[in-house]
């Protein structure tokens, strides 16, 4: 335990400054695969336990989309369309079948779908791990903020995920699609008797739960190395994000992220040894004290 | 009612049946020069998942040897067969796999190219089922030191800790006395390769520049996607310097990550796994002066056998061998060898042959004249070659290349196993 230097950090603007960046990047990347998984699991009450394969074809989109034209930008939509795209056929081609099966059977099929995208993945782009590298506007020495260095890409990423999250408030809660899509994971019968196509609804949801995953594969790409099975290593954190923030709160999930990202910037300061397992206790607290989330709504 | 002896269709049958096996019997070669059955070796490995590319560039190692050796005629006049499963690095697969291999595919011989949960395993069937096996993955110093779990019948061509640890902490101790570094940390995956690689560093380390101190130590999960928490960590406690474990990817992505806060600029960073191909070749530009061992490089050992066999490699494979490829290459080359000298694929005659077999191969250092030897004592791989040195952003990548004399590597391993009361 480190905890002189933990006080010593909450005493200077500088360290809280690295540190607070540093959670909102863990936070940002987390948010964007968390919200799509609650998301799904909101609108269409599936565990979608494939949404780590979303974020790795994200990352390979990225790479292989980067080769063919450099701007990262352009690529960085594309890409995520890409997987949002990919979505839509698994959902219209597999997901869709098992909506009224018990749960087994969509763990069954998400886990299938787990190793064969990362087999696929081995076949197409190889077994060894790829890289992307720092797109070129953002290869410059660290932002100077309060005395700590923040590196510009980190910066991206953070805009990024705050203004995902703002559109993705707007849009579920003030236009008449996002109404409808609350009105769906409240009842989708009595949608469906209003002459909705509820069938639409679904996979535009899951469309857009893996567009949100594969923007987080395409952020992370080139800061993290690429390899089938990269989505292993989010896919936990993310479903923890969803139990603390609340199954299918958006608002939840950015909030889940975030504190998860505080919990492991904060924690390895003062707690070194044990510095994941703060993430596990904060669940483990949220769900003791309030086992519906942060921000999730009583079942009725 | 029928007559008795043969009719004409029956004689007909029976003449063409017995001018067949008369023909058969006559054009068929007699059993001893029958092609003799292959040599057939089991290989258990991870293909699948975020570590494949350690059961895919290991396997190529392999078949290179066996495809070498069957140009040749094979050895003993039969040619290599190797066959692959995946366990997905999953324990009780590998040893199910392991076991299928001798019970139902009869191999002759094992080829255990797995991480080192699941080596410890399979070496359990090794000893049950009286089978040599090539370990060619696990570097855990206990897997053929310690004398509780030892078993005759495991051979290890893999590098092994307990060398690369001397090297690097010794390599590290003469660079900390230079430039003044006193102040360390550590960065290693939270598992046993992590803790065991990093704690024997930190003691050879200590033992030749005792006035090091060590200030910190973090262990990020394996595969952890993202070190900005430990990055920033480092920053704020500004070690001179630091020791990783971290491989493969997790290296990579590291680097990555440490080089947009400007880490390396503070603090030196010694990282024993760099110097591997996959890791090189991934990182967008290989930093300067970034302290490593060596893995697997085309110049260490800097000699023509070494660089042929890359270059073989690449020409095979359109890519360059890994630290993998060689080790499961040089467990390949000891047992074809150890058959040859047994004359015999008997595993108690092959043991007996491999005990103290010293060989030619590419991996061999220089002082050790460019061989490799299976010790006796504990049946592991001496004399290949381990270097540390600087990056470099073009080939050969490491430059200013520091040797440590394998006598004294094994002075001090033998210490360190007379503390532990491994060796008497």
């Amino acid at each position: 335990m480190e905890l002189m230097k933990l006080l010593d950090c909450f005493g200077s603007l500088s360290c809280l400054t690295t540190q607070i960046t540093s959670a909102l990047i863990l936070g940002m990347i987390l948010f964007l695969v968390a919200s799509g998984l609650s998301l799904i699991f909101g609108v269409l009450g599936v565990l979608n336990f494939a949404h780590g394969a979303l974020y790795m074809l994200g990352a390979y989109f990225t790479y292989t989309l980067l080769s063919i034209h450099g701007n990262f930008g352009v690529i960085a939509i594309l890409a995520s369309i890409g997987v949002g795209v990919f979505g839509v056929i698994l959902e219209r081609v597999f997901i869709k079948r098992i909506y009224t099966s018990p749960l087994l059977y969509q763990l069954l099929l998400c886990y299938a779908f787990i190793l064969i995208l990362d087999d696929l993945a081995k076949l197409v782009w190889g077994y060894e791990f790829k890289s992307i590298g720092l797109p070129g506007a953002f290869r410059r020495p660290p932002l100077k903020i309060f005395g700590s260095f923040v590196p510009s890409y980190y910066v991206f990423i953070i805009i990024v995920g705050v203004v995902v999250a703002l559109i993705l408030w707007f849009f579920l809660s003030r236009t008449k699609l996002g109404k409808i899509i609350r009105a769906t994971a409240h009842s989708s019968e009595m949608v469906g008797a209003l002459g909705i196509n509820v069938q639409l609804v679904y996979a535009g949801v899951f469309a857009l739960g893996s567009f949100l995953a594969g923007l987080g594969g395409v952020l992370a790409g080139p800061v993290r190395s690429i390899y089938p099975g990269m989505g292993a290593s989010v896919i936990i954190e993310s479903f923890i994000v969803v139990v603390i923030g609340g199954l299918g709160s958006i608002g939840g999930a950015f909030i889940g992220a975030i504190l998860i990202g505080l919990m492991r910037s904060f924690g390895i300061i003062g707690f070194p040894l044990i510095e994941e397992s703060f993430v596990f206790i904060l669940m483990a607290v949220v769900l003791i004290l309030r086992p519906r989330g942060l921000c999730g709504k009583k079942e009725s | 009612m029928r007559k008795k002896g043969l009719n004409r269709r029956e004689f007909l049958k029976a003449t063409a049946a017995g001018s067949a096996g008369l023909a058969a019997g006559f054009f068929w070669p007699p059993k001893t020069a029958v092609a003799q059955a292959p040599i057939r070796i089991g290989f258990v490995s991870i293909f699948s998942g975020r570590v494949a590319m350690l059961g895919e560039t290991g396997l190529k190692g392999a078949q290179l040897a066996a495809d070498e050796y069957n140009a040749k005629g094979g050895v003993l006049g039969r040619k290599i067969e190797i066959i692959h499963r995946d366990s997905a690095g999953k324990i009780e697969e590998a040893v199910r796999i392991a076991r299928d291999f001798v019970v139902k595919d009869k191999v002759d011989f094992l080829m255990d190219h797995s991480s080192s949960r699941e080596a410890f395993a399979v070496k359990e069937v090794s000893r049950d089922l009286k089978v040599i096996t090539m370990v060619t993955a696990s570097e855990t110093t206990d897997h053929s030191a310690d004398p509780k779990i030892w078993t005759p019948y495991n051979f290890r061509s893999a590098r092994q800790s307990i060398h690369d640890c001397c090297v690097a902490g010794f390599y590290a101790a003469k660079i900390a006395k230079e430039q003044g570094l006193m102040r360390w940390y550590s960065i290693s995956p939270d598992y046993a390769y992590g803790h065991d690689s990093t704690e024997r560093f930190f003691e050879f380390l200590q033992k030749k520049n005792p006035e090091v101190k060590i200030v910190g130590k973090l262990w990020p999960k394996l595969f952890e996607p993202d070190y900005t928490p430990h990055i920033t960590k480092m920053l704020a406690d500004k070690p001179h310097a630091f020791y990783s474990a971290l491989w493969g990817g997790d290296t990579v992505a590291f680097i990555e990550q440490a080089l947009m806060y400007g880490l390396f600029e503070q603090s030196k960073f010694f990282c024993i796994n760099i110097a591997d191909y996959t890791v090189l070749k991934a990182l967008k530009k290989v930093p300067e002066g970034l302290h490593t061992g060596s893995r697997y490089l085309k110049n260490v050992p800097d000699s023509p056998a070494n660089r042929d066999f890359g270059d073989r490699y690449q020409k095979k494979y359109g890519e360059l061998p890994t630290n993998w490829s060689w080790e499961t290459y040089s467990g390949m080359l000891f047992l074809m060898e150890g058959i040859k000298k047994a004359k015999s694929l008997e595993a108690e005659k092959v043991i007996k042959a491999m005990k103290g077999l010293r060989i030619k191969a590419p991996a061999g250092s220089p002082d050790f004249d460019g061989h490799i030897v299976l010790r006796d004592r504990d049946h592991t791989n001496i004399g290949y070659a381990i270097a540390w040195g600087k990056t470099i952003a073009k080939e050969p990548y490491v430059t200013d290349l520091y040797y440590l004399p394998w006598k004294e590597i094994l002075q001090e391993e033998e210490e360190w196993l007379k503390k532990k009361g491994w060796l008497k």
